[in-house]
C-alpha cells in the first residue's frame, strides 16, 4: 500500500468536507413561506345631508317705506337671519316673508327657530294703555296640506317668539322636509271696534307718523291734544332660523 | 545469523512494525475527523434542504416545518365575498335613538359615528412568522378618485394585549397617515394575536363645513370610501421567535418548532457513530499487531 498516498488522499477529503461544512455554515437562509390575506375592501358613503333653509323677504317691504335697514337674509343653507331694523312703515300696508325647510338628510337633526335678543314694535303709549298699531300673524305649510295658522293678528311680537320657539324641533333622520313659514304684517287704515275708537287710534296713528318725521313728544302731544309719554315709530328684530345635525 | 545481527534485525523489524502502527494511528485519526466533519455537514446541509423539501418532513434529526398563518374574524377566515359588516346602514346614540339612517339601506358613514372591527392573526404553524397589517383607504366623490384629499376619519388598532399598532390609548391617528405606514410583527408557532380596528368621524372634528360640505356632495354626486386591510406573513428567520398568545396543545406538550435539531437524537446519532468509528480503530489495531 502506499502510505503517502492515502495520507494525501483522507488530507484532500478532509479539506473538502471543510471547505463544504464552511460553505454550508455560511450559506444565507431566505425564508421560502409567504402568505398574503386580504379583507375584502369594504365601502360606504357619506350620510347625505339634504337639509337646506331658505328665507325670501322680497314681499316683507317696499321701496316706498323708509328705514335705516331692510330685511335681507343674512346667510343661506344650514341657517339663515333675517333682520329688520328700524322699520317704519305707514297705516294700510302689509307684507310678508317667507322661511323654508326643504331636503332630507340621512342623519338626525335640529331646527331652531328664534327671534333672538330684544326687539322692539310700533306703539304709542298715553294714558298708561300702550296703542300697537301692527298686527303679526305667523302661518305653518308642510307639503301640499293647507296652512295651519300658529299666531293670528297678534299685536305682540312676542306672541310670534313664542310660536317660533315652539317649532324649534328634532328632525329624524331619513325624514323629508317641506315646510313653510310665513310670517307677515299688517297695519290697518282704520281700526276700532266703533267709531269713537277709530277715530282715537286714527289720533294714535297720526301721533305715530308726527313723531316719525320729528322726533317730538310736546309737538306730538300739542297737535293731537293727547299726553303721549313714548312712541316707538318702527319695528326691529332678528329672526334666526338654524338646522344642524345633533346626536 | 549470529545473535547480534539477530538483534539487529529483530531491532529493524521492531522499528518498521512501529512505524507502521504509527500510521495507522495517524489513519484512524483522519478517519474520526472526516466523520465529524461529515456529519456537521450533513447536519446543516440538512437545514438548508429542508426548504426545499415538501412541509411538515423531517430529515433525519432536524424538524420539519409546517407554516400556517391565517387571518379572518367570527365569521370564519377571509374570502372573497365575506360580508365583516364594518360600516352600517344605521347608527344610534346612547338613547337607543337613531342618528344615522340610509335610504337606500346602504353602508354609511357620517361625523358622531364610530365604527370598531375584531379580527384574528392564527399561526398554526410550527415556526414563527413575521407579519404585517396595512390599512388601505379610498375616497370617491362623483365616481372620481381623490387621492390628496383629507377625509376627516381616525383609525386606531390595538392588540389583545393592548398594544397599539396605529395610534394609541386616547391617540386617533388620520386615516391618510395611518395608510402609509407599515405595521410589522411577530407571531410565534401555535399563536394568535387578536386584532380590534376603531374607526371614527368626530361629531366635533373642528371643521363643520368640511363635514357639510362632504353631505352635501353625498346628496348631489356622491362622496364614498373604500377600506380595506392587507396582511403578509413571511416565515421568522427564528423559528422559535416568540409572540402573540400560545394555543396550547391538547396533549399539554410544547410546540416542536420546525427547523430546529431533536438534540437527543442527534447525541444518539454521535455515540453510534463514535462506536462505529472504535470498533474499526479496535479491528485496524487487531490488524497491526499480527504484522
Amino acid at each position: 500500500m502506499n502510505k503517502t498516498k492515502n495520507k494525501k488522499l483522507f488530507m484532500v477529503v478532509a479539506v473538502v468536507l471543510m471547505v463544504a461544512l464552511v460553505a454550508a455554515m455560511g450559506t444565507i437562509t431566505y425564508s421560502r413561506y409567504i402568505v398574503s390575506s386580504d379583507l375584502d375592501p369594504q365601502q360606504a358613503t357619506a350620510a347625505k345631508w339634504g337639509l337646506a333653509l331658505s328665507a325670501n323677504t322680497s314681499n316683507f317691504l317696499s321701496s316706498d317705506y323708509s328705514g335705516t335697514g331692510l330685511a335681507t337674509p343674512q346667510a343661506a343653507g344650514t341657517g339663515v337671519a333675517v333682520k329688520a331694523a328700524n322699520i317704519t312703515v305707514a297705516p294700510g300696508t302689509t307684507g310678508s316673508m317667507t322661511i323654508t325647510v326643504s331636503g332630507t338628510a340621512e342623519v338626525r337633526a335640529q331646527l331652531s327657530l328664534s327671534i333672538a335678543g330684544g326687539y322692539t314694535e310700533i306703539s304709542a303709549t298715553t294714558g298708561g294703555t300702550t296703542y300697537k298699531p301692527v298686527k303679526w300673524t305667523l302661518t305653518k305649510q308642510v307639503g301640499s296640506a293647507e296652512a295651519q295658522t300658529l299666531v293670528n293678528a297678534s299685536e305682540d311680537l312676542s306672541d310670534i317668539a313664542d310660536a317660533m320657539t315652539s317649532e324649534s324641533a328634532v328632525i329624524a333622520a331619513n325624514t323629508a322636509c317641506d315646510t313653510v313659514y310665513t310670517l307677515s304684517w299688517a297695519w290697518a287704515l282704520e281700526t276700532g271696534a266703533d267709531a269713537a275708537a277709530i277715530a282715537a287710534n286714527n289720533k294714535h296713528d297720526t301721533a305715530i307718523g308726527m313723531y316719525a318725521k320729528e322726533a317730538n313728544l310736546t309737538n306730538v302731544n300739542t297737535a293731537t291734544g293727547n299726553t303721549y309719554t313714548d312712541i316707538k315709530p318702527s319695528f326691529s328684530f332678528t329672526l334666526s332660523a338654524t338646522i344642524q345635525q345633533i346626536q | 545469523m549470529s545473535e547480534p545481527a539477530q538483534n539487529g534485525f529483530n531491532k529493524q523489524e521492531n522499528g518498521k512494525a512501529a512505524n507502521e502502527r504509527r500510521h495507522w494511528v495517524y489513519i484512524m485519526l483522519l478517519v474520526v475527523i472526516v466523520f465529524i466533519l461529515l456529519l456537521m455537514t450533513l447536519g446543516i446541509l440538512a437545514l438548508r434542504v429542508e426548504n426545499y423539501l415538501p412541509e411538515g418532513t423531517d430529515i433525519v434529526f432536524v424538524v420539519g416545518k409546517s407554516p400556517s398563518v391565517e387571518f379572518g374574524d367570527e365569521k370564519g377566515s377571509w374570502k372573497s365575498g365575506l360580508d365583516v359588516d364594518i360600516f352600517k346602514s344605521y347608527y344610534e346614540n346612547d338613547q337607543q335613538v337613531v342618528t344615522v339612517l340610509s335610504k337606500e339601506g346602504d353602508s354609511l358613514i357620517a361625523p358622531g359615528t364610530q365604527m370598531q372591527y375584531y379580527f384574528i392573526a392564527y399561526n398554526k404553524g410550527n415556526i414563527a412568522v413575521t407579519y404585517e397589517t396595512d390599512i388601505d383607504f379610498l375616497f370617491e366623490s362623483a365616481g372620481q378618485v381623490k387621492n390628496d384629499f383629507a377625509f376627516p376619519l381616525k383609525v386606531r388598532l390595538k392588540t389583545d394585549s393592548g398594544k397599539y399598532l396605529i395610534g394609541g390609548e386616547s391617540e386617533w391617528v388620520d386615516i391618510s397617515t395611518a395608510k402609509v405606514t407599515k405595521h410589522v410583527s411577530v407571531l410565534g408557532a401555535s399563536s394568535y394575536e387578536g386584532f380590534t380596528l376603531e374607526l371614527i368621524w368626530a361629531f366635533e372634528g373642528g371643521d363643520d363645513a368640511l363635514d357639510t360640505m362632504l353631505g352635501n356632495m353625498s346628496a348631489s354626486g356622491g362622496a364614498k370610501i373604500t377600506l380595506g386591510i392587507e396582511t403578509y406573513a413571511e416565515e421568522h428567520f427564528e423559528p422559535t421567535a416568540q409572540g402573540g398568545i400560545v394555543v396550547e396543545a391538547e396533549d399539554g406538550k410544547p410546540v416542536e418548532h420546525g427547523g430546529t435539531i431533536r438534540y437527543f437524537w442527534l447525541m444518539l446519532l454521535f455515540i453510534c457513530i463514535a462506536i462505529l468509528v472504535f470498533f474499526i480503530a479496535w479491528l485496524l489495531n487487531k490488524r497491526l499487531r499480527k504484522w
